[in-house]
């Protein structure tokens, strides 16, 4: 069994290095803007009280929801690889585990930021969380679980590149024999290992499309806003999320095939053309269905014979909105057509693709804009005067800031770990699993998945204040750690079954 | 011991033991040593008084049993009378100072910032707006932290200890009636001291709204089983600080599961109105409309 691995992996380069000095600047902004906002409050943000004059929630919460979508874009492209068994997209899948876990990363921040007290915040939901507010899905799927499965993907999936990277001559041994935990590269690893992959993909690509809708329902079901009432929100979150997920990738991707891997490196063309293609297709399909929610949402809005929801349309389509609403369409209908118009002639051209994958995000963005800002400065029922919100610099230097720290994670994975997976020729030894064993690690698997299912019911039930009065707290305390604790667990057993490799 | 004292000994106590420092003007020259005494004094008399069976203080635990009837479980509700309403603003005074709500300041980064938990918007007439109260609120069911929610009489109340300052109770709220403490509240000067000590102040980051005055409410109460009267409903009429400082009576507050009560006799009233209504909230606050106006 050979392999070759990417010429630059343990070679720290003086441009790596300035270029990762430059991008401390922007994070270094962030985080003293960061302060500035813990010492004098939210006053030093554009946000302010809904009805008198403002929006309350602001670009932190836009950019929380965009990356998550990141997220959710990375781990299901690297899912539905697996399941549906993808060749074209199985060089991009680490690139994609990868979007997804540092995007976590940077959403976790820029919500944290958003709220008035950021460490109660983090020590009472623990405690008191309650399920029945739509920001429980946020704050436990949509945060930690999508973290969490996005994590073991990326271990799991590299647990045999840490092998091979613990072999050859690099520093950090430790790092890799720790990620490899075990791993040897025989037959039996690699088939448990793609046997798992499959279902671990079976299971989370219908808990991640919940986790996204729950984003959606945060909107969704406030009655009293109008312009976010609307059963379209959840859907409609799930493909704008796949949609910047899937942008995304392909233009690291593209990036990462310019500039990253040097002329004569093994890895140069392992992200195919074919590969870009097909995530290409996949983009301008999902942007056609989100066109066609749009039009369907704004058709409705448009016709409905309720006030408020017409003037929020309005206001967004023809009013103060209006240069981010032609923007953000003509950003979506011109990716679309660059990549539909290539689909038809099956003639691609990398940096159109790179352009429509940068297009679409920037688009994602603004449509978050518009989903959060407008509903707030002109969706009041009552004759408020109008809000107003800009963003002030603490703002765009946090949401920045966590940009800069999501290029330097890559920056720095690239350097200590291959980001394409490597090439393995030659047969693998054999390492046939012990028959006590085969019983052994099912047994270990079926204890932990039905261990953390039980303790994820128990966690929500609680949560939910299930057989006590509402309003008191929790009977169990912490059952928000449970439930977690509980997702965590499940989704952790197929890692268990994957590393119980008794021989 | 009045209020005062009561607060002193207790900023004592607890600044004494948990900051290790001592309270600022000490007005009534209580040491923590002092404070201390007074208050194992006190403990004593508490710890007594429970020893003693319940019966032979002539009310039981349950707290509306003396001051209402048996069992009886108000349901607090408020009527404002449009056409009596002259938008004169006392309310909103009247409600700043009872609930230490911080002055509004100048500039423009203070814009939006201002805190009202009754507002007065023009529309065009004046229309005094506090918290609805409502039965079914949407603010509560959102919070995730349980930090606004729903007491045993049916008022919607802040626990601001618990509040993480997420916000989104204010989006929940239809009627865009709670606050948040964008930064620090400020009192300048010698108006710190006129701040009710029966209502806690709130820090930044935490959101607020019209509780109903519930510590007058509480206060009343206790006033009642005190002296072991039911609570009357003329005084109820003006409990609230808007309803007791409105020059022209406008606003109404009272029981609205007493069917006798001024209250819930106003909510019948052929002008009555509830503010978006269709939306499901069930709010416990009533409009009478102006006389010979369509009721919207
Ligand atoms: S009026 Fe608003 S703040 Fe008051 S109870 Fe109803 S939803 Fe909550
Ligand atoms: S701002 Fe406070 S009260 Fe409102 S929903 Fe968030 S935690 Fe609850």
């Amino acid at each position: 069994m050979n392999c070759v691995l990417p010429k630059k992996i343990g070679k720290f380069s003086r441009h790596w290095l300035i270029l990762s000095l430059i991008l401390l600047i922007p994070i270094g902004n962030g985080v003293f803007a960061y302060l500035i906002q813990l010492h004098e409050g939210l006053i030093s943000a554009g946000m302010r009280t809904i009805g008198i004059g403002g929006a309350a929630w602001g670009l932190n919460i836009c950019y929380y929801i965009y990356f998550a979508g990141l997220t959710f874009g990375g781990i299901t492209t690297a899912a539905l690889a697996r399941l549906l068994n993808i060749e074209e997209l199985k060089p991009i899948t680490r690139l994609a585990e990868l979007l997804a876990v540092f995007s976590l990363f940077m959403a976790a921040p820029c919500l944290l930021s958003d709220l008035g007290r950021p460490i109660d915040g983090a020590l009472f939901f623990p405690q008191y969380g309650e399920a029945r507010s739509p920001f429980f899905g946020t704050f436990t799927m949509a945060a930690i679980g999508y973290f969490f499965v996005s994590l073991v993907y990326l271990w799991l999936a590299g647990r045999e590149d840490a092998y091979h990277c613990s072999q050859a001559n690099l520093p950090f041994k430790w790092f890799y024999k720790l990620w490899a935990f075990g791993y040897r590269g025989t037959q039996e690893e690699s088939e448990c290992h793609h046997k798992v992959s499959f279902w671990l993909a079976f299971i989370i690509v219908p808990l991640l499309v919940t986790a996204t809708s729950s984003l959606g329902v945060v909107f969704g079901i406030q009655v009293g806003r109008p312009g976010w009432f609307d059963a379209l929100q959840a859907p409609e979150f799930v493909v704008l999320a796949g949609i910047s997920g899937v942008g995304a990738l392909i233009f690291l991707s593209v990036i990462l095939r310019a500039l990253l891997y040097a002329e004569d490196d093994p890895y140069k063309d392992a992200i195919s053309q074919k590969s870009l293609r097909w995530l290409s297709n996949l983009l301008w399909i999902l942007i056609l269905i989100y066109l066609y929610f749009m039009v369907v949402d704004l058709l409705t809005s448009v016709y409905t014979s309720e006030k408020i929801e017409k003037i929020v349309t309005t206001e967004t389509i023809f009013g103060v909105y209006s240069h981010i609403f032609w923007t953000m369409i003509g950003l979506f209908v011109l990716s679309f057509l660059i990549l539909f118009i290539q689909f038809v002639l099956k003639h691609y051209k990398t940096a159109l693709m790179a352009a429509a994958g940068f297009m679409v995000n920037i688009a994602a963005v603004l449509k978050r804009f518009l989903i959060v800002i407008p509903s707030q400065t002109y969706g009041t029922y009552l004759p408020y005067i109008h809000g107003h919100y800009s963003p002030t610099w603490g703002e765009y230097s946090i949401v920045t800031a966590a940009f800069a720290a999501e290029l330097l994670l890559f920056l720095i994975f690239l350097k200590i770990f291959p980001i394409i997976p490597l090439k393995i020729t030659g047969t693998r030894p054999s390492s046939p699993i012990k028959p006590w064993g085969k019983t052994l690690r099912t047994a270990l698997f079926a204890g932990t998945l039905s261990f953390g299912i039980t303790l994820a019911v128990l966690g929500f039930l609680a949560s939910a204040r299930i057989g006590i009065k509402p309003y008191m707290d929790p009977i169990v305390p912490w059952s928000p750690v449970i439930f977690i604790i509980g997702v965590m667990l499940s989704l952790y057993s197929p890692a268990i079954y994957e590393i119980s490799h008794f021989t | 011991m009045n209020m005062n004292k009561i607060q002193e000994l207790w900023v004592n106590v607890v600044r004494g033991w948990f900051l290790k420092e001592k309270a600022p003007s000490s007005k009534f020259g209580i040491t923590r040593r002092g404070a201390i005494k007074i208050l194992a004094f006190w403990s004593g008399i508490f710890a007594t008084a429970m020893a003693v069976p319940k019966a032979s203080w002539g009310f039981t635990k349950n707290k509306t049993a003396a001051s209402l009837k048996q069992g009886h479980i108000p349901k607090w509700g408020m009527v404002i009378d449009l056409e009596q309403c002259t938008g004169c603003g006392g309310c909103v005074m009247a409600c700043a100072q009872e609930n230490n709500i911080p002055f509004a300041r100048h500039g423009s980064e203070y814009e939006g910032t201002q805190i009202l938990w009754m507002n007065l918007i023009n529309n065009p007439d004046p229309f005094p707006l506090p918290c609805m109260q409502c039965e079914d609120p949407p603010c509560v069911k959102v919070c995730p932290v349980g930090a606004t929610s729903i007491n045993g009489e049916g008022l919607v109340v802040q626990n601001y200890g618990r509040c993480i300052g997420c916000r989104y109770c204010m989006e929940a709220c239809p009627y865009s009636v709670k606050f948040f403490n964008w930064d620090e509240p400020e009192w300048p000067g010698s108006l710190k001291e006129l701040l009710n000590p029966s209502v806690s102040t709130r820090p930044k980051g935490v959101v607020e709204k019209c509780t109903f005055c519930e510590q007058r409410i509480r206060a009343y109460r206790e006033e009642c089983e005190i002296s072991q009267t039911t609570m009357k409903d003329e005084k109820l009429q003006r409990l609230t600080a808007c309803a007791a400082t409105c020059p022209t009576r406008a606003i109404t507050f009272g029981d609205l599961n007493d069917p006798e009560s001024e209250v819930s006799k106003l909510s019948e009233s052929p002008r009555a109105m509830k503010l978006l209504k269709e939306l499901g909230t069930k709010p416990k606050v009533t409009y009478l409309t102006k006389q010979g106006s369509v009721k919207p």
